[in-house]
């Protein structure tokens, strides 16, 4: 598995689509500090909208075509052959990946964080040194996650243009999804109530004092997947759902769903690779 | 010629691709039916139209033709078709101006399948009837046409000169997220506004009722209002652009004082742009690919 991993690893440091997306998300960082320096503006917003809009569909890019040209070039069966077990090439798969998408991740970031500490662009107002590191980790989790799904599609689809096609809408569709999502359960805030003495009107609504079945699924679903925890990390709290506030982001618990998608996505990818037909 | 265009449509309705991007606009403008059904049956009390999802597949319709056209003509690469129909004497340019024929036919059945199930809703009594005439609904399409035949011709040339089928198909739909992007940012910038106004906040009282407080603040110059040549540029690209046009049309043109949605003075000329735009994509595309080593 050293071999493997070694052999991976130098693959990955001569990959052309790894170092194209690692310069695409600098280049995004850098777009971003010439914005904000332009307008005078805070960078804290822009950081986390930043991370959602580009990064898993950079990730399913270089996922689709790192792992695609393998197979279009023989080299899943050449390991195979070699004696290394199918579980071993996924799991050296999810290994390379793993660093490679978080690089991406981070350069944004780190474009950001520097041009802030050079005083290139304003300080962060909202964000504490503590919060940005925390919102880095929490969100470098997210996208390992994303990372994960998108291998399980790229190793389950050996035709490398459908791999990556497949990776990159699925990757869209997420980004759609998680706004449907953060719009369906902002949208309940006004209600028609009318009273029994014939006065209402709209009023709020406080659905989060009182969830319906279908909002804690809703709402399971926007802390469970990985592109809805970004979107959360990105947007805030939007919307008064409660009288005691504002829709809550519970950004303590996403690392653990992050773990259980990775988990479930792997254990997957791997039970079907298994039983794939590599010729 | 004629014999090309055969063969070269016969492929096209015997491509999974093509029909599974025809299920997907099926699908796409029945959610959206479903969703306006839905919005209607909540507040029966709320005039919903459906005008404002007449187009809204459009806009992001760009990424499906981009996964259509990408796989379409990169097998064409990959396969050696390309190649072979030059070597049996068709010349480059009918080759380009086939495939040019077949990705705009495919993209116009793409778009009507969404607008037939849209008008369909509407006509049927599932959503309500459109605000707008019958006239209006007929024009926005035919423009609307007009913008995903541009957008075709843009990721045609992008797929014809990439030969390698998986990064024409990357490349193509690349472009076409960041075409939605510079829609979505030119648009906003044309509708900054010259003065930031004073501002309010709105809060919930302790009885649920909703309170405005205003911010006493005076009325500061927006440094993100654009003007003078700059904004001549942007306005000229709001129009000459396919998805910039499908935006005016969705949202109303944007100026510093059109909110979204407000119909006013969209230019009529929208087609006009775009079949400028098609022909001098196609040019380039046809020079371009003359000079390509096809081996």
């Amino acid at each position: 598995m050293i071999k493997l991993l070694k052999g991976d690893f130098v693959r990955l440091l001569k990959s052309k689509i790894f170092w194209l997306g690692v310069i695409f998300m600098l280049g995004v960082g850098v777009y971003s500090v010439i914005h904000i320096s332009t307008y005078s503006m805070d960078p804290d917003n822009t950081l986390t909208n930043g991370v959602t809009m580009y990064v898993g569909v950079v990730i399913a890019v270089f996922i689709g075509f790192f792992v695609g040209t393998d197979y279009a070039g023989g080299a899943i069966r050449r390991k195979l052959s070699m004696g290394y077990s199918r579980i071993s090439v996924y799991f050296s798969y999810l290994i390379i990946c793993f660093p490679a998408s978080a690089i991406m991740h981070a350069a944004f970031i780190a474009v950001m964080a520097a041009a802030a500490a050079l005083g290139i662009t304003n300080k962060f107002t909202i964000y504490s040194a503590e919060e940005l590191l925390s919102f880095t980790l929490v969100s470098t989790c997210s996208v390992l996650a994303l990372a994960a799904i998108s291998l399980l599609i790229s190793m389950l689809i050996s035709n490398r243009t459908v791999g990556a096609v497949t990776a990159i809408v699925i990757a869209l569709m997420f980004v759609f999804m998680a706004q449907a999502v953060q719009n369906s359960l902002s949208a309940e805030i006004y209600h028609k109530v009318e009273h029994p003495d014939g006065t209402g009107g709209y009023e709020f609504a406080y659905p989060d004092d009182n969830p319906s079945t279908k909002r804690k699924i809703l709402r399971f679903v926007h802390d469970w997947l990985p592109e809805n925890q970004l979107f959360q990390l990105a947007n805030g709290a939007q919307a008064m759902t409660s009288k005691d506030g504002y829709l809550p982001v519970n950004d303590e618990i996403f690392p653990l769903y992050s773990l259980s998608v990775i988990a479930v996505s792997t254990a997957a990818g791997i039970a079907v690779f298994r039983k794939k037909d590599l010729k | 010629m004629a014999k090309l265009l055969r063969g070269d449509f016969i492929r096209l309705f015997k491509s999974k691709i093509f029909w599974l991007g025809v299920i997907f606009m099926f699908g796409f403008a029945a959610a959206a039916v479903f969703t306006k059904w839905n919005d209607s049956r909540l507040d029966p009390d709320y005039y919903n139209p459906p005008d404002g999802i007449l187009l809204a597949g459009a806009l992001y319709m760009g990424i499906v033709i981009a996964v259509f056209i990408g796989i379409f003509i990169g097998t064409d690469y990959s396969n050696g078709t390309i190649r072979n129909k030059h070597i049996m004497g068709h010349s480059r340019t009918k080759m380009y101006l086939s495939n040019l024929a077949v990705c705009i036919t495919a993209s116009v059945i793409m778009h009507i399948v969404y607008i037939a199930v849209i008008v369909g809703a509407a006509s049927f009594g599932i959503t309500r009837k459109f605000e707008m005439s019958i006239g209006s609904v007929a024009a926005q399409t035919l423009t609307s046409v007009f913008s995903l035949a541009a957008i075709s011709a843009i990721l045609l040339f992008v797929s014809m000169l990439i030969p390698s089928r998986s990064a024409g198909a990357v490349f193509a739909i690349i472009l076409s997220i960041l075409l939605i992007l510079t829609a979505s940012g030119i648009d906003s910038a044309l509708r900054e506004k010259e003065y930031k106004t004073s501002g309010y906040s709105i809060v919930a009282a302790e009885d649920g009722s909703l309170v405005t407080i205003p911010q006493d603040k005076d009325p500061v110059k927006n440094p993100k209002y654009v003007t003078g040549t700059k904004r001549k540029a942007l306005e000229f690209l709001n129009d000459a652009l396919p998805v910039n046009q499908i935006c005016q049309l969705v949202y109303g043109k944007p100026t510093e004082t059109s909110e979204i949605s407000e119909e006013s003075n969209i230019n009529t000329f929208l087609p006009l742009y775009s079949l400028a735009l098609t022909a001098v994509i196609t040019a380039a595309g046809i020079l371009t690919f003359r000079k390509k080593d096809l081996k």
